[in-house]
Formats: C-alpha cells, structure tokens, sequence
C-alpha cells in the first residue's frame, strides 16, 4: 500500500523525529559545572604559587630552582589535577544519582575513553620530557590533548565541550609556537578561566 | 496522529508517547523514567501510562528498585520491543518510499 503525499509528509516526519529522540538519548548530559569552577579556581591558585616561586611566565624557570622547591611545584601542579579529576567524578556520580541515569551506558563510556585516552598520551609525553630534563612545551602538550580529549567527547554531547576543546587546542597551539615563554599564563587562562568560564555557563543554563 | 494507520504500522508503538519511549529506548541500553519524562517532555502520568501498555505488549520491561532510599525505575526494550522497533521502521520506510513501477 502506498501512502499519499500527506500521509508520506507525516510519515517522514515520524522518521524525523525518531532520528532526532535516537540521538538525544545517545547524548551525554552530564557535564561538570561546580568541579569545572573549582578546578579552575585551583589552577588558578597553583599558577599564582608558582609564579611566587619563579617569578616568570615561563615554567622552564622551575628547573633554576632548589630540587625541593622544584618537587614541591611537581607535587603542586599532579595534586591539582588529581583533586580536579577526583572531584569532578565525585559530582558527576552524585548528579547522576540524583537524576537515575547511569554512567556504565554507552554514551558515558565514549567519554571517559575520549578523555581518558588523550590525557593518557599527555603523561606519557611528560614523563619522557621530565626524564630528559626538559620541561618546556609541557603545559602546551597538556592543553593541546585535553583540548583534542574535550573536542571528541563532546561529539557524544552539545555544542559547548567541543567549543571549549577548539579553545584549549587553539591556546595549546599558541603556547608551543608562539609564545613558549609565557605557558604559565596560557596554563592560568586555559586550565583556570575557560573551566571557570564553562562551568558558570552550564550552571546558568542548568537554572534556566 | 491525525490520518489513517496505514495497517503495515504496529499500532502499538504508532503513538507519539510511545513510540518516543521505544526510539530512546533503541538508542540507550536503558533509561531511568526521569531520563525520558525529561526527554519527552511529557508528564509522569501520560509516561506512567505509556510505559506500562508498552510493558504490557511485551516490548519494554519496568525494573524498580531503591537508591539511597529513593525509588528509581528504570526502562529497557525487550528483544520482541527491538524487533518490533525495526519492523516498524521497516515498514515506515517503506511507506514512504514505496517501490514504483
């Protein structure tokens, strides 16, 4: 049997609309709002010590320093990450709890492998620089692949996670070609402004 | 769904509600009733009531259970709802493009 073209119009828009449900359920909704403001914030707060320290916006400075100042910058800048990393999966379970929606779905594996994967290659990276006793292009390299880690988890999700990765990718690039010698002020804007700026837009819109 | 079913289409998933459940329920291994009520935008009574003739056709099964002392129900497809599922886009797409002669 064939359908009229008004059935045929109402049909294709049933097609529509189940592609469009299809993909809303395959989104990842759960994006970081407070533990994006409380990273940056702490970000910001390792950047200002750091610069205490050494008194330049380039983080090669670190290696002038006396070894248990330099291990302490070390310890300062993983503990910054790993609290931020602890915090934001602290909340995220929490949001998920609260709305019923499970983080072992699909969708929420994507993410945690596109995200996990680049900041895999990040410490690797690192650490093979650190064992050659270099230390430039570090926070560039960080906020080249976070940036890459954040672009492609958000093809899982909206728009907002992909903007924020072209931003870090786009500063990540900034850092290692143009201005090396001011990476920890690029790490302070990246790290610190745009999770402060992202979670503070997905908090406003969570409200709305 | 203001004109005729065409008797190809399972009237049972050919409702807007429910055929919005079951295409969410396609995509993800399962949804909590909060998840879809959201996603539908619909009330918790017309997805109360949706979910539950889904249910009883056979192509969703209803889990509830407690977390931290609050009651979570959770939704899936069954394999009957999955095969119904395509055989009414199957037969959707060929409504609309039908073979010519």
């Amino acid at each position: 049997m064939e359908a009229s073209m008004g059935q045929e119009a109402a049909l294709e828009a049933h097609l529509k609309r189940i592609r469009e449900i299809m993909e809303l359920a395959s989104e990842f909704k759960l994006l970081p709002d407070r533990a994006a403001i409380a990273g940056g914030i702490a970000v910001l707060a390792a950047t200002a010590l750091t610069w205490g320290l050494t008194r330049s916006g380039d983080v090669r400075q670190v290696l002038w320093l006396p070894p248990e100042r330099q291990l302490f910058v070390a310890g300062l800048w993983v503990t910054v990450a790993a609290g931020s990393i602890l915090l934001h999966y602290a909340l995220t379970l929490r949001e998920a709890y609260r709305l019923g929606v499970s983080l072992q779905g699909r969708p929420a594996q994507l993410v945690r492998l596109n995200m996990g994967l680049p900041i895999l290659a990040a410490s690797i990276v690192t650490l093979g620089l650190l064992k050659h006793g270099y230390l430039g292009f570090i926070p560039g390299l960080w906020m080249l692949l976070y940036g890459i880690g954040l672009y492609s988890a958000g093809q899982l999700s909206s728009a907002p996670p992909r903007v924020l990765g072209l931003a870090f990718m786009a500063t990540g690039a900034a850092s290692i070609l143009v201005v090396p010698d001011m990476d920890l002020w690029l790490t302070a804007l990246s790290f610190g402004g745009y999770h402060i700026a992202f979670g503070g837009y997905v908090l406003a819109n969570r409200k709305a | 769904m203001s004109f005729i079913v065409p008797d190809q289409l399972d009237p049972v998933i050919h409702e807007r509600v429910r055929l919005g459940i079951v295409s969410a329920l396609a995509a993800a291994a399962e949804l909590s009733f909060t998840e879809l009520r959201e996603m539908l935008k619909v009330t918790d009574g017309n997805l109360s009531v949706h979910s539950r003739l889904l249910e009883e056709a056979g192509y969703v099964s209803i889990a509830k259970a407690f977390v931290e002392r609050r009651p979570r129900t959770t939704l899936a497809l069954t394999q009957k709802g999955r095969m119904a599922f395509q055989g009414y886009i199957s037969a959707l797409e060929s409504l609309v493009k039908p073979q010519r002669k």
